[in-house]
């Protein structure tokens, strides 16, 4: 069995919970989130059929007021950057947890989510904005959690990613 | 060497460029390349620098196919440790200070809080016989005290183990008891303990060495084990032993010892985890509650009566063999009853032995022992009794006395005392001799006439005659004096000596007293009869004093021939003669 350590980071209310809260094993509430600022899901997928379980540390949205503690990244062996496509602002959070989680695990892998893609009209993302990403070298994935876009697709990718 | 060559071969030399040429087919290097490895082999300097490059580079390849292992280098670790400490073991400890401080800090910490934990569980305990057997069993078993206690004090279960990856907080292993039946998602726990560990390091800003031992809510505790690389983290219910703390310290050391390089280089396969799943079923220890037989009630209720109930029977077999010992007892006592034998026979008391026929049945000494009257049978045989008592009631019976006469019995003497008319006198001096038990018979009283009929008066003379000759006075051995009981005696003898001599109907005889004094030949027969005239002496003046004339008592000692002749001996009789004045 291969268990992997999958860190999902983001702003306030990008919509990590509702990314993971549908689709994956949970069993502690949400406010461990506002407790200590985190709290463990789990998902099991098949890559190249080979079972790889997920433990998802969905971390608290960075704010002013509440900073994301660098030790609950460390060990990872991947990381999402969820951003909020209506919120432009979430872009530069993200940006910053990237630099946080490069620091934290070097090696880890990292795709980016661009979230509430069932909006897209209402987007201030823009499309410059996800090839600047691209440019980088991480893969962007629109995703809606409300719609089931994309989302399992999104967790195969990073799990392809780690086990390579 | 190109001279060498020049003269034995005797060939033309080569010149610098064909020994070039040469060299470069042969070794494959140039001159300078040759010349450094000349140098390198011929210099030790140079040659050990050069290794030195390589050396490092080859362990590890040598490692890494598995050519080297840790048990192949630990006798020359060891042994180099050993060398290096003996001279100049301050460069050892100077290397090894920074390690051992803070790791000699937490052992001490933690051993004074396991001191704590276990005075706490010998407070708990105290002083009782159960921690009294402990510390036998201990002796006698020949393990630590510790490990008894530990197997028999504390209340506790461990539920499950996990081990957990300190820095991916990924699950590596779990064992769990069999008891256990069910768990959350021992990944997703073993994540979040590892978040709850950082969060409190973070927020407490502790080091990584001091991290979360155990967190606890209520009977519930999660004991935490921390290693350079690894987390052992055990789920608790109850109290349990500080020494648990130091059996997950040891899993945890045995763990790094044989999967350090699994650990250090893990990448999220937990296989090669589970080969080493004794060292953390070593950490599930438990300890069940000494579970309380309910008592029997049932049981303890039967035996209880039945014990009532056998108690009661063996009081009441007591009670009544008591009884019946105090009836024996009290029959015995009776006079004129005599028994030989008493024992139960189905269920009956039986009584055997003698019994006069005055002393009647004794259904109410049966009854007063609270025994039926069927429950106990006599088989008495009859016998005639000489007990005073029979005699005087068998005296009563067969003489029916009038009620101014009272009837006791002396020696073998049936006294009448009191007043009776002359027939009845006449009828009981007649028959007293016939009564068994009785040899002699004594009125002691007056004759009551009747208007109708007065006595004659030669009647009333030889009444008073025969009274006089049935008073006798016994005396103890050497005694002459009288008691009080012989001094009424005395008077009432002294009443009709003064009837018989007040009679004057014969003037050619008249009456005298003969005052029979009775002795025996045994002893000294002279000093038995002084003895004997001293007490005839003596009533002669005691009859003196009470007015009789001296002339007419005449005192005499008699030796008893014969015991059966009637008479005690030591006793004093009286007769009454007639005889001529002239005698006198």
């Amino acid at each position: 069995m291969i268990k992997k350590k999958v860190c999902m980071l983001g702003a306030f209310a990008v919509g990590k919970t509702s990314l993971v809260q549908r689709y994956v094993k949970s069993i502690f509430s949400e406010k461990y989130q506002t407790t200590i600022g985190v709290k463990i899901d789990k998902k099991t997928v098949v890559v190249n059929q080979t079972e790889v379980d997920l433990l998802l540390w969905d971390i608290h949205g960075e704010d002013d007021f509440q900073k994301v503690k660098s030790s609950y990244i460390v060990g990872s062996s991947g990381y999402f950057i969820v951003i909020d496509g209506t919120r432009a602002e979430t872009f530069a959070v993200g940006l910053e947890l990237l630099k946080l989680a490069q620091s934290a695990a070097p090696a880890a892998s990292c795709v980016f989510l661009f979230n509430k893609a069932d909006i897209k009209s209402e987007w201030e993302i823009t499309e410059k904005q996800s090839n600047e990403i691209r440019t980088m070298g991480f893969e962007v994935i629109e995703t809606s959690a409300k719609d089931n876009l994309s989302v399992n697709e999104a967790f195969n990718h990073i799990a392809a990613l780690m086990l390579k | 060497m190109s001279e060498g060559v020049k003269r034995s071969a005797g060939i033309n030399p080569m010149s610098a460029g064909q020994m070039t040429e040469l060299r470069r087919a042969i070794t494959g290097l140039d001159k300078e390349e040759f010349q450094r490895l000349s140098d390198l082999v011929q210099n030790p300097e140079l040659f050990s620098e050069e290794i030195s490059l390589l050396l490092p580079l080859s362990i590890k390849k040598l490692f890494d196919k598995g050519e080297i292992d840790i048990e192949s280098l630990r006798g020359l670790v060891e042994q180099v440790l050993e060398q290096s400490v003996k001279q100049n073991p301050r460069s050892l400890a100077n290397i090894l200070f920074p390690i051992m401080m803070p790791a000699i800090r937490k052992a001490v910490a933690e051993d004074i809080t396991k001191m704590v934990d276990t005075l706490n569980t010998s407070l708990e305990y105290g002083f009782s016989l159960k921690r009294m057997g402990w510390r036998l069993q201990a002796l006698f078993s020949g393990r630590k005290y510790a490990e008894i206690v530990l197997s028999h004090a504390y209340v506790f279960k461990v539920n499950q183990v996990f081990l957990i990856h300190k820095s991916t907080g990924l699950l590596l292993h779990q064992v769990q008891d069999a008891d256990l039946q069910q768990t959350s998602d021992a990944d997703m726990v073993s994540s979040m303990l590892s978040a709850i560990k950082d969060f409190v390091q973070d927020s407490f800003q502790r080091g990584s060495d001091e991290g979360l031992d155990t967190i606890k809510v209520g009977n519930f505790n999660i004991w935490m084990e921390q290693g350079p690389h690894a987390i052992i983290a055990a789920t608790v219910e109850g109290n349990a032993p500080g020494e648990l703390r130091l059996i997950m310290k040891e899993a945890m050391e045995a763990i790094h010892v044989n999967l350090s390089y699994e650990l250090n280089n893990f990448q999220g396969d937990t296989e090669v985890f589970n080969t080493k799943d004794r060292f953390l079923q070593n950490c599930l220890l438990k300890e069940k509650k000494e579970v309380k037989k309910k008592p029997p009630y049932a049981l303890t209720a039967i035996l209880a009566a039945l014990l009532v109930a056998l108690g009661y029977w063996i009081y009441m077999r007591v009670d009544e063999n008591q009884r019946f010992d105090h009836l024996i007892k009290a029959i015995n006592s009776l006079p004129g009853v005599l028994v030989t034998d008493s024992y139960k026979q189905d269920g009956l008391f039986i009584v055997e032995g003698m019994t006069d026929p005055e002393v009647g049945d004794f259904n109410s000494l049966v009854l007063n022992q609270g025994f039926d009257s069927d429950a106990v049978r006599f088989q008495m045989e009859e016998f005639i009794s000489l007990d005073k008592q029979i005699v005087l009631k068998r005296a009563n019976r067969l003489l029916t006395p009038p009620d101014s006469i009272t009837l006791s019995v002396k020696g073998d003497t049936l006294l009448a005392t009191g007043n009776a008319d002359g027939e009845w006198i006449r009828f009981a001096e007649n028959r007293a001799m016939a009564i068994t038990g009785v040899s002699f018979f004594q009125m002691r009283g007056n004759v009551i006439h009747s208007r109708h009929e007065p006595e004659p008066m030669m009647e009333q003379l030889e009444r008073s005659v025969l009274a006089i000759e049935n008073y006798y006075f016994v005396f103890e051995f050497g005694e002459v004096q009288l008691d009080s009981l012989q001094k009424e005696d005395f008077d009432l003898l002294i009443t009709e000596v003064k009837t018989v001599l007040n009679f004057d109907f014969n003037q050619d005889s008249i009456p005298a007293i003969e005052i029979i004094s009775h002795t025996s030949f045994s002893g000294n027969p002279e000093a038995n009869s002084a003895k004997a005239q001293q007490r005839a002496d003596r009533f002669i003046d005691f009859m003196i004093a009470a007015g009789i004339p001296v002339e007419v008592l005449i005192p005499k000692v008699v030796f008893i021939e014969d015991a059966n002749d009637g008479l005690p001996v030591r006793s004093v009789s009286f007769k009454v003669k007639y005889v001529t004045p002239a005698s006198l």
